[in-house]
């Protein structure tokens, strides 16, 4: 299969009054061709950051770094304004969290899906274009979709403006969507939907997915490979499968025992302690050491760097050792 | 599935969207009534020549300085009296709503224009380019707003065109730093962010996206700026400087009617009942629309 996005060494700061924040250090990853890659980590880990960059959405005062941020063999890093709206929409897509406020309260559902294609495909005439709108609601799944055409996003609920949303991104068939946290503003019923949606998109038109999410839950199923990010740093990652029921680093472990699970009664359910490190101020060994339960004297002055082990790397001086989560 | 056709749609919304407006707006008694004043001058405009019962410059040389038909000396044949030269006020006083509303339409649209796009390019862009033309904007705010227009005509001279470029630039700064308020704040909002990763310019972010979430604000500006443009015209007019005479344009009126404030007061009145008429009428409906179109105000 094909590498569609190569990120070498990413890293991105951003100047502020207080001084340098340095919100993703050293992130590297792959995504191939119908991949599906979950990001998980707690808020302010630097995953929105990340997926920002491969957009090239980034505020102005961030300063990004890399020794490789390519997309199909093209270098994003330095791509001017012209080019990048190339790319946007038409080759990499994304969907955000709130799907209320993505869409513009002044247009009709028509008019945006219409304006995608306007601005990607300026071949097709007016009655294509509508014809294209039409079926990319039958795909996303919007129930009376002819009647819906018209609508504006008040008219519509969350889980709608979500499909949307997607109809939108996927509108000039990107080789790569980004879904950002897509469900989390949404009801529990109509995740599922979603997620069903999307994966099922993915499969019907061959995109690669990178799925950021807290909830390692929701990434379980639908994604092939997991990245676990902490403090803007990949800590873990491997195959979903692997990653999932041998957790090796201690806050994956963290994160798995945190999902609150719905047949076991009195027990308190885990969380974390403490707070993700201040990014001007950050410790200079593992950056987890503060809240860790395995960490010992030397996790608070070394750095772990990221070891690669059979199709899994960690970055952590002291693994443990799980013999698989029962579920 | 359902039987809605999507013909049936747009309709029922914006018939519904129309009628949800005029319930809002006509719960405001003055603002109907402004709406109803704006009319009637809009209406006496565009019939002019059909409504007066004279030609503007028209003299009656045996009839001057006669007054109204209903004190002591008027004449039914004319109505509002005559001026010193002998003209009908009644025909100047409608010929007049044509001059004046035109030039106030013509202000309002140079000045929107201009205003709005300078504050869409200082909101969006930010930074350096925001600072420059912000400067800019307050320097104009420095200056009293009649002063400067009459800097402007002193420079570029007297006359309709003139004067009409000489207010617009007067009136520039509060578009430019309204819409740059709103852009600012729109900007921010999400589906902005979402346009961009559909890749959209930005050109088409701000008109398209960003422009039509300050359309509402906008407008209201608009009508109270009419009025505005109407008031300084008329001013720049008293003071010579603005559309020149013979035409018939309620400041000059006022401006040739006061050295006969005491014999003739009509002569000075009914020009600046008509300024009063008018800029109330803009002004209530102005307020009556941003409170209909505002959200925040509504219920």
């Amino acid at each position: 299969m094909e590498k569609l996005l190569d990120v070498k060494n990413l890293s991105i700061s951003f100047e502020t009054k207080k001084g340098i924040a340095h919100a993703v250090r050293n992130v590297s990853f792959e995504v191939y061709e119908g991949e599906t890659l979950g990001v998980v980590g707690e808020s302010g880990c630097g995953k929105s950051i990340t997926n920002l960059a491969i957009m090239g959405l980034l505020p102005e005062n961030a300063i990004v770094k890399a020794d490789r941020l390519s997309f199909k063999g093209t270098e994003l890093l330095n791509l001017n304004e012209k080019s990048w709206q190339q790319i946007r929409g038409e080759k990499i897509g994304i969907i955000f969290q709130d799907p209320m406020s993505s869409l513009n309260p002044c247009y009709t559902v028509e008019y945006q899906i219409d304006e995608v294609l306007k601005i990607h495909k300026p071949e097709l005439n007016k009655e294509l274009r509508k014809k294209k709108v039409l079926s990319l609601l039958k795909d996303v799944g919007i129930p009376a979709p002819n009647e819906r055409l018209k609508s504006y996003p008040h008219e519509l609920s969350g889980g709608m403006s979500q499909r949307v949303m997607i109809a939108m991104a996927i509108a000039c068939d990107p080789k790569l969507l980004i879904a950002d946290e897509p469900t989390t503003a949404l009801d529990v019923t109509v995740q599922g939907q979603i997620l069903d949606l999307l994966s099922k998109l993915q499969k019907t038109k061959g995109m690669a997915v990178i799925f950021v999410s807290h909830d390692l839950s929701v990434v379980r199923d639908i994604t092939d490979k997991i990245q676990v990010m902490y403090a803007g740093e990949v800590i873990e990652s491997g195959s979903t499968e692997e990653v999932i029921h041998e957790p090796r680093h201690p806050y994956t472990k963290g994160l798995l025992d945190s999902i609150p699970n719905f047949h076991k009664k009195n027990t308190e359910l885990y969380s974390i302690p403490g707070i993700v490190p201040d990014l001007l101020n950050r410790p200079n060994g593992c950056q987890f050491a503060k809240r860790c339960f395995n960490r010992s004297d030397d996790c608070e002055v070394t750095l772990p760097s990221i070891e690669q082990l059979d199709n899994r790397s960690l970055r952590c001086l002291h693994p443990v050792v799980t013999e698989g989560i029962k579920e | 599935m359902n039987d809605f056709t999507s013909e049936d749609i747009p309709k029922i919304n914006q018939l519904y969207l129309l009628k949800e407006f005029w319930s809002h707006f006509s719960e405001n008694k003055g603002a109907v009534f402004g709406l109803t004043l704006i009319i009637t001058f809009i209406f006496i405009a565009l019939l002019a020549p059909v409504l007066a019962p004279y030609g503007p410059s028209q003299i009656f040389s045996d009839s001057l300085t006669l007054p109204p038909f209903w004190s002591e000396g008027g004449s039914s044949a004319y109505l509002l009296g005559t001026d010193d030269l002998g003209r009908d006020v009644l025909s100047r006083l409608i010929h007049g709503a044509r001059v004046s509303l035109f030039v106030g339409v013509s202000i309002v649209l140079i000045s929107t224009i201009v205003g709005t796009s300078l504050g869409l390019i200082a909101g969006y862009f930010g930074g350096k380019v925001d600072s420059v033309i912000m400067r800019f904007i307050d320097i104009l705010m420095a200056y009293p707003s009649i002063l400067l227009a009459i800097i402007v005509v002193s420079v570029i001279g007297p006359g309709m065109t003139n004067a009409i470029i000489a207010v617009a630039i007067v009136n520039i700064p509060s578009f430019t730093r309204l819409v740059r308020a709103n852009v600012l704040e729109v900007k921010k909002r999400q589906f902005v962010m979402a346009a961009k990763t559909f890749g959209a310019s930005p050109i088409r972010i701000m008109l398209k996206e960003i422009l039509p979430n300050c359309m509402a604000t906008l407008i209201v500006q608009t009508t109270l700026g009419l009025s505005e443009g109407i008031l300084s015209t008329a001013a720049l007019g008293f003071l010579g400087l603005g559309v020149q005479p013979p035409t018939p344009e309620w400041g000059i009126m006022l401006s040739d009617a006061r050295p006969y404030i005491e014999s003739s007061p009509w002569l000075v009145t009914l020009p600046g009942l008509c300024i009063l008429a008018v800029v109330l009428g803009l002004n209530l409906f102005g307020d009556g629309l941003r409170d209909a179109l505002d959200p925040k105000l509504k219920r």
